[in-house]
C-alpha cells in the first residue's frame, strides 16, 4: 500500500475501466498522500503510524450462515460468486474513474479492483452478507441502490487481515429502509460510506469493531428530501493497541429529517476510541431533530478516548443535542452485582455486555442480534479476561 | 440457639473518618430486628460494612455470620453465604435485562453453594410466580435493570431479588423511603412472607411507619455509630412520639 | 404550526429586526490631541514602543524575539469566522493622549477631558466619591495605548497588593514582571499573542501577596478612542499562596465605519490555595446592522493553576465586537486545582463569535466546569469551541460541560465544537449540548401575561443565561442583565 504507484503499475493490467482516469485519480491522491493529523478530520488518527502497526487480533467466524443469507464473498479483492435472489439485481463492477476531493477516495478510484453493484427492490427476505477476506491490500467500491420502498438488511462482514480501502455508495429511494450491519475484527481498514436518503427513507447502521490496528469508519449521510431518518450506532471493544475511529457527517439538507447517533466504546489496554460526529442543519431545514450520544468505559491505564461531537446549525426551529460521558466501570454497579453473588469477573462481564447491548438492541431482527451477541460474548470473554456469565 | 449475626464492638469508617464507633448487635435465626436512628447516625454505613462495599475500612471489632468472620470475605462470598442487602438506592444497569440479571445472580449463588444451577424453564416459572406475587407484571422482567423504573418499582424489584435468592439474613436499608402506602404494604407483604424460623432480618429505617407492617422483635436506636438503646416493638412507638432529640443530644456530648 | 403561532413568531423577528445597531450608547468619540506614530509594523516600531516606555534591555529583546517569531507564523483560519484579510502594515501600533506625555503624578493632574470620558462611560475614577453601601472598586483605566490612571493604589498597598499599569510595573517591580510575563501565554503561543508580545503598549498589573484577600474588586477598563489604531494591552494577575482576588474587565469603543483590531493577552497565575475570579463584560462596538465597522476582538486569555488547590474562574459576557476569537482557558497543573468557565455570548446583526475555553488537566484530582450559553440573532454566527483534555498522569480528573445555543430568527447560525480527550482511566467527563429556539409557547405565555415581545424575549434570554449571570459579581450582574436585553434589541423575535 505504501508504494501506491508501483502497486498500480503491477495490477493495472487487471483493472477495469478507463486506466487513464484511474492514473489521474492516483496522481491526485499521490499529490497529497494519505491523510495526516494536520487535517482536522484526521486529528486523532495517524494513518501512517497505524498502518505500520501489525495486527494480532483473531478473527472468529460469525455464524451468519444460520440466518440463511445471500452471500457475496470478496476474497483478496475479488467477488467469488454473485448472489442471486428475487428483487436483487447484481451488475458487473464498472469503474467510473471519477476523481474525488480527498486522497482516500482517490486511491480508491485509482485502485478499486471490484465491488458489489446491486440494486434492490421490494422487501429482500434474506440478509445480504458481504464478506471481505484475505490478507492482501484491497480497494473495493460497492454501489448499492434501494428502489423506492425497498427493504433490506446488508452486512459488511470484514474478515480481512490486510489493508482495506472500502467505499460504499448507498442510495435509498423514497420510503426505502436499509439496515447496514458492519463488523470489523482485525486488520487495517479505511472505510468511507456515502449514504443518500430520499423522501421518507430510513437507514440504520450498526457497527461493531472488536479489533484492528486501524478501523476508520467514515460515514457521510445526506438527506436530500424531507422525512428521512438515519440512525448510526457503533460499539467498540478495544484491546491491545486497537484504534477505532468513527467519523460522521450528517447533513440535514431537508426539513423534517431526523437522526440519532450513539457510540459506545469499551477501551482496554492501550486501545483508543475516536468519535467525531458533525450534525449540519442547513438553512430552511426546519423541524430537524438530531441527537448524538458518546459513551466510553475506560478499563485500563493507557486507554484513550477522544470525542468531538459537533453541531453546525443554520435553521432555528430545530431540536439538536449531543451528550458525552467518559468514565471508568461503575464501581457502585460492580458492588451491587457482587452483593447479588456474582464474582468480580462475572460482574465486569455483565456490565461490559450490558454496555454493548445498548447498541445491539437497535437490531430489529432478533436472530441477527443473537448472532452478533454471540460474537460479542466471545470477544468480551477472550479480550477482557472475564468469565462469561449466564 | 447460637446467633446468626453477631457484631461485637465494631469500629469502621470511610476515608479515614470513623462512622461506626463500637457497635454491638446480635441477631438470632427467626428474629426481626429494626434499627432506627437520625440521619448520619451510621445506619447505611452498617449495611455497607456488613455486605462488604469497597472503601469502608474496619478498624476494630468482629462481624460473625454463622460463626464465620465476614471481614475478609468478598461481597459475593457474603451473598453466597446467605447475606442479602436491599439497597436504599438500587442501581440502574443499562443493557442488562432484569431477567438476565436475576438468572445470573441466582445461578451464581446456587453454584457457590455447590447446588445445581436452575434451567431456563424452571427459572422463568419461578421468576414469574414470585414477581406476580409482588404485583409486578411480566414486562418488568424484560426491562433493563431498574432503568426507567419508578422509585416504588425499584424497591419492589429489590424485594423480588430477595425472594428469589432466599437469604439467611436480609438487611433492608430504608426500603420504605419513597414508597406510597400501597407500595409499602406490598413490599411488607413480600418481606413478611419470607419470615421463617431459620431466617433473620435487619430492617433499617428512619420512620416507624414501616414497622406497622413488619413487626420487629427487637428495636435498636442508633446514634453516633453505636446502639444506644434497645427494646421491644414499643420502643419504635415511643420514638415516633418523642423523636431522636435525646439521642442526638447524647451523641453530641459523647 | 398554527397560524396564531406563526404570526407571533414573525412579529418577534420583525420587532427584533427593527432595532438595528442603534442602541450602542458608548459610541461617542473623545476629541483630544494625540501622540500617534505612523502606521506600519517593523523592528523599528517595536524598538520605538519599548523606548517610549523606557524599558530594560531584556524586555526589548523579548519583544524583538516575539516579533521575529510572529513574522514566521500564519493567521489562524480554523475558527468559524470570516473577515477580510487584515493588512498589518496599515495599522497604528501606538497612540496616546498628548497630555499623558507630561506624566501626571496622580489622577488630579490628568486631563479633565479624559476623566470626563470615563465619567460618561459610568466608570468611577474619583476615589472619594464612593457612596455608602456601594462596594469600592479599584480601576485601571486604559485609553488607547496607555494607562490614564489607577485608583486606590495607596489603599491597596497597605495590604501589600500591587495594582498599577503594566508600564509602571515594568519600572517598579521588574523582578515580578520578568518572572511571570509570558509564563502562561508564551510569546509565540499563537499568531495574535505573538503580535501582542511584540507591540503591547500598556495594560494592568496586579500582585496579591501570600494570604491576602484583596480588600476590594479590581478592574481594568479598556477604551479604544483613536481611529485606525489597534489596541494591544497586556494584563498580568498573580495571586500568591492563599491569596484571593476578584477582577473585572470592561471594554468599549466609538462607532466607526472601519474595523479596528484589539489583540490583548491576559495571563493569570494562581499559586497554592490561591483563587482568582476574572469577569469580563465585553462591549466593544459591534458594527452596524449591515456589518460595517466594529472591533476585531482577537484575545488570548489563560490562567495557570500552578500549584495545589489553586482555583481560577473565568466569567464572560460577550455582547460586542464584530468578530470575536477568544478562549479563556485554564491549565490545571496543581493537584486538586479547579478551573471554571462561565460564558454568555450574544451575537446579533452581522456579528461573528468563535469563543469557548480549554481545560487542560495535568495535576491529580483536578476538576473543571464549563457552562456556555450562546445566543444568535439577526444574521450572526455564534460558535462555542472548547477543549477538555485529561493528561495520562491526571488521575481523578473531573469535568462537567454544558453548552446551550439559542437561535432567534432563521437567518443566524449556531455551532458547537467540543474536543473531549481522555487519556486517563479514572477521568470522568460529562458533556451536554443543546440547540433550540425560544418556543412560541413561551413567548405567547409571556405576552398573555402582559409583556411586549421584546420584554418577553429579554426575560426568556435572561432565564436562559441565569446559570452564568449568577457567577458575576453583583454590581456586574445587574449591568450584564441589562446588556443582554440591549444587545438583543431588534433581534428579539
Amino acid at each position: 500500500m505504501l508504494d501506491a504507484q508501483s502497486y498500480f503499475d503491477r495490477i493495472s493490467g487487471d483493472l477495469s475501466g478507463d486506466i487513464a482516469a484511474r492514473a489521474s485519480a492516483l496522481a491526485a491522491a499521490e499529490a497529497v498522500g494519505l491523510p495526516t493529523r494536520r487535517q482536522e478530520a484526521w486529528h486523532y488518527t495517524d494513518v501512517a503510524r497505524l498502518l505500520g502497526k501489525p495486527t494480532d487480533d483473531t478473527i472468529e467466524g460469525v455464524d451468519f450462515a444460520a440466518l440463511n443469507p445471500l452471500m457475496a464473498v470478496f476474497d483478496n479483492g475479488r467477488l467469488e460468486a454473485a448472489p442471486n435472489a428475487q428483487g436483487l439485481t447484481v451488475s458487473p463492477f464498472q469503474h467510473d474513474g471519477a476523481t474525488a476531493n480527498n486522497a482516500v477516495l482517490n486511491y480508491n478510484a485509482a485502485l478499486a479492483q471490484d465491488g458489489l453493484v446491486a440494486e434492490l427492490s421490494g422487501a429482500l427476505a434474506q440478509p445480504l452478507v458481504v464478506t471481505t477476506q484475505g490478507d492482501e491490500s484491497v480497494h473495493l467500491h460497492h454501489k448499492i441502490i434501494l428502489a423506492p420502498d425497498a427493504k433490506a438488511v446488508l452486512v459488511d462482514n470484514h474478515m480481512s487481515q490486510g489493508y482495506t480501502n472500502a467505499r460504499f455508495d448507498i442510495a435509498l429511494g423514497a420510503g426505502a429502509e436499509l439496515t447496514l450491519i458492519r463488523v470489523q475484527q482485525a486488520g487495517h481498514q479505511i472505510g468511507t460510506s456515502q449514504i443518500k436518503l430520499s423522501e421518507n427513507a430510513q437507514v440504520k447502521t450498526i457497527a461493531l469493531v472488536t479489533g484492528g490496528a486501524l478501523a476508520r469508519h467514515e460515514a457521510n449521510v445526506e438527506f436530500t428530501a424531507r422525512g428521512g431518518h438515519a440512525e448510526l450506532h457503533s460499539a467498540v471493544l478495544g484491546r491491545g493497541e486497537n484504534h477505532a475511529d468513527f467519523t460522521y457527517v450528517i447533513d440535514h439538507k431537508a426539513a423534517e429529517t431526523t437522526s440519532n447517533t450513539s457510540a459506545y466504546n469499551v477501551l482496554d489496554a492501550a486501545s483508543r476510541g475516536v468519535f467525531q460526529g458533525k450534525v449540519i442543519v442547513r438553512k430552511d431545514a426546519q423541524h430537524v431533530d438530531a441527537q448524538m450520544q458518546t459513551r466510553a468505559m475506560m478499563l485500563s491505564e493507557g486507554a484513550e478516548m477522544d470525542a468531538k461531537p459537533e453541531l453546525e446549525i443554520y435553521a432555528d426551529d430545530v431540536a439538536c443535542a449531543h451528550g458525552s460521558a467518559i468514565g471508568e466501570l461503575d464501581r457502585d454497579a460492580l458492588f451491587f452485582l457482587r452483593s447479588r453473588g456474582l464474582d468480580e469477573g462475572s460482574a465486569r462481564y455483565l456490565l461490559v455486555a450490558g454496555f454493548i447491548e445498548q447498541v445491539l438492541s437497535h437490531i430489529d431482527d432478533e436472530a441477527m442480534a443473537d448472532t452478533l451477541r454471540a460474537l460479542i460474548a466471545q470477544k468480551i470473554s477472550a479480550q477482557f479476561s472475564v468469565e462469561g456469565a449466564a | 440457639m447460637s446467633a446468626l449475626l453477631n457484631i461485637d464492638n465494631l469500629h469502621a469508617g470511610i476515608d479515614g473518618k470513623p462512622i461506626l464507633n463500637g457497635l454491638s448487635l446480635s441477631i438470632r435465626p427467626g428474629e426481626v430486628h429494626a434499627i432506627m436512628g437520625p440521619n448520619g447516625s451510621g445506619k447505611s454505613t452498617l449495611s455497607y460494612v456488613l455486605s462488604g462495599k469497597d472503601g469502608y475500612e474496619v478498624s476494630g471489632g468482629d462481624m460473625m455470620f454463622e460463626g464465620q468472620s465476614l471481614a475478609d470475605m468478598a461481597p459475593e462470598e457474603r451473598a453466597i453465604a446467605g447475606l442479602f442487602l436491599a439497597f436504599q438506592y438500587p442501581l440502574e444497569i443499562p443493557g442488562v435485562t432484569n431477567m438476565t440479571f436475576l438468572k445470573t445472580s441466582l445461578n451464581a449463588i446456587l453454584r457457590g453453594r455447590g447446588e445445581d444451577e436452575m434451567d431456563a424453564a424452571s427459572f422463568l416459572r419461578l421468576a414469574r410466580e414470585k414477581s406476580r406475587a409482588l404485583g409486578m407484571n411480566d414486562e418488568m422482567l424484560k426491562r433493563q435493570l431498574n432503568v426507567g423504573f419508578s422509585g416504588g418499582e425499584k424497591k419492589r424489584n429489590e424485594i423480588l431479588q430477595m425472594v428469589m435468592l432466599e437469604p439467611k439474613l436480609a438487611i433492608l436499608d430504608e426500603t420504605d423511603s419513597g414508597l406510597d402506602i400501597d407500595a409499602l404494604k406490598t413490599v411488607a407483604e413480600g418481606v413478611n412472607a419470607l419470615r421463617a424460623p431459620d431466617r433473620g432480618m435487619l430492617v433499617i429505617t428512619h420512620y416507624q411507619r414501616l414497622l406497622d407492617f413488619i413487626k420487629p422483635d427487637v428495636v435498636h436506636v442508633m446514634a453516633a455509630g453505636r446502639i444506644v438503646k434497645s427494646g421491644g416493638a414499643e420502643l419504635a412507638l415511643e420514638l415516633e412520639k418523642s423523636g431522636y432529640a435525646e439521642y442526638v443530644g447524647e451523641t453530641v456530648n459523647a | 404550526m398554527s397560524e396564531a403561532k406563526a404570526s407571533i413568531d414573525k412579529d418577534t423577528v420583525d420587532q427584533v429586526a427593527k432595532f438595528g445597531g442603534e442602541h450602542y450608547k458608548y459610541g461617542f468619540t473623545t476629541e483630544i490631541d494625540v501622540d500617534k506614530i505612523p502606521n506600519g509594523l517593523s523592528e523599528d516600531i517595536v524598538r520605538f514602543i519599548s523606548a517610549k516606555k523606557e524599558e530594560p534591555q531584556w524586555l526589548l529583546d523579548w519583544r524583538l524575539d516575539a516579533y521575529e517569531r510572529w513574522k514566521t507564523m500564519d493567521e489562524p483560519d480554523w475558527a468559524h469566522v470570516d473577515y477580510p484579510k487584515i493588512n498589518y502594515q496599515d495599522l497604528c501600533y501606538y497612540a496616546a493622549p498628548k497630555s499623558m506625555e507630561a506624566g501626571p503624578k496622580s489622577l488630579d493632574e490628568v486631563d479633565p477631558q479624559l476623566l470626563e470620558t470615563y465619567s460618561k462611560l459610568g466608570i468611577p475614577l474619583q476615589e472619594q466619591e464612593v457612596l455608602a453601601g456601594v462596594k469600592k472598586i479599584a480601576v485601571d483605566a486604559v485609553f488607547d495605548s496607555v494607562s490614564v490612571g489607577t485608583t486606590f493604589r495607596e489603599e491597596l498597598a497597605k495590604d501589600g497588593v500591587i495594582f498599577c499599569s503594566f508600564s509602571e510595573a515594568v519600572q517598579e517591580h521588574p523582578e515580578l514582571v520578568k518572572k511571570y510575563l509570558g509564563s502562561v501565554v508564551p510569546k509565540s503561543d499563537n499568531y495574535f499573542a505573538a503580535l501582542n508580545s511584540a507591540v503591547f503598549s500598556d495594560g494592568s498589573f496586579c500582585y496579591i501577596p501570600p494570604g491576602v484577600k484583596c480588600p476590594m474588586e479590581l478592574s481594568t477598563y479598556f477604551r479604544i478612542n483613536e481611529a485606525n489604531t489597534g489596541q494591544f494591552e497586556r494584563t498580568l494577575v498573580i495571586a500568591d499562596k492563599g491569596a484571593y482576588v476578584s477582577y473585572l474587565e470592561g471594554c468599549t469603543a466609538p462607532m466607526r465605519d472601519e474595523n479596528q483590531l484589539h489583540a490583548a493577552v491576559v495571563e493569570l497565575v494562581a499559586l497554592e490555595d490561591a483563587e482568582i475570579k476574572y469577569s469580563t463584560v465585553q462591549n466593544w462596538y459591534p458594527g452596524d446592522e449591515n456589518g460595517k465597522g466594529g472591533i476585531y476582538n482577537f484575545v488570548t486569555k489563560r490562567g495557570d493553576c500552578r500549584e495545589a488547590r489553586a482555583r481560577i474562574s473565568w466569567t464572560q459576557v460577550e455582547t460586542g465586537s464584530a468578530v470575536t476569537w477568544k478562549y479563556p482557558s485554564c491549565i490545571l497543573r496543581g493537584d486538586d486545582s479547579v478551573g471554571e468557565f462561565y460564558s454568555i455570548a450574544i451575537s446579533n446583526n452581522m456579528q461573528q463569535v468563535d469563543s469557548g475555553t480549554k481545560m487542560l488537566h495535568l495535576g491529580k484530582n483536578t476538576s473543571s466546569r464549563i457552562i456556555s450559553k450562546g445566543i444568535s440573532a439577526g444574521r450572526s454566527s455564534n460558535a462555542y469551541r472548547g477543549q477538555v483534555n485529561v493528561h495520562p498522569k491526571a488521575a481523578g480528573a473531573r469535568n462537567f460541560t454544558q453548552c446551550d445555543s439559542l437561535l432567534i430568527g432563521d437567518k443566524c447560525a449556531a455551532h458547537t465544537v467540543p474536543y473531549i480527550e481522555a487519556k486517563n482511566l479514572s477521568a470522568v467527563l460529562e458533556h451536554e449540548a443543546t440547540t433550540s429556539k425560544i418556543s412560541d409557547d413561551q413567548l405567547f405565555f409571556c405576552q398573555q401575561r402582559g409583556l411586549d415581545p421584546e420584554e418577553a424575549v429579554a426575560l426568556i434570554v435572561n432565564g436562559f443565561c441565569r446559570d452564568v449571570l449568577q457567577h458575576l459579581p453583583m454590581e456586574f450582574a445587574v449591568e450584564a442583565q441589562k446588556l443582554v436585553g440591549i444587545s438583543l434589541e431588534g433581534s428579539v423575535g
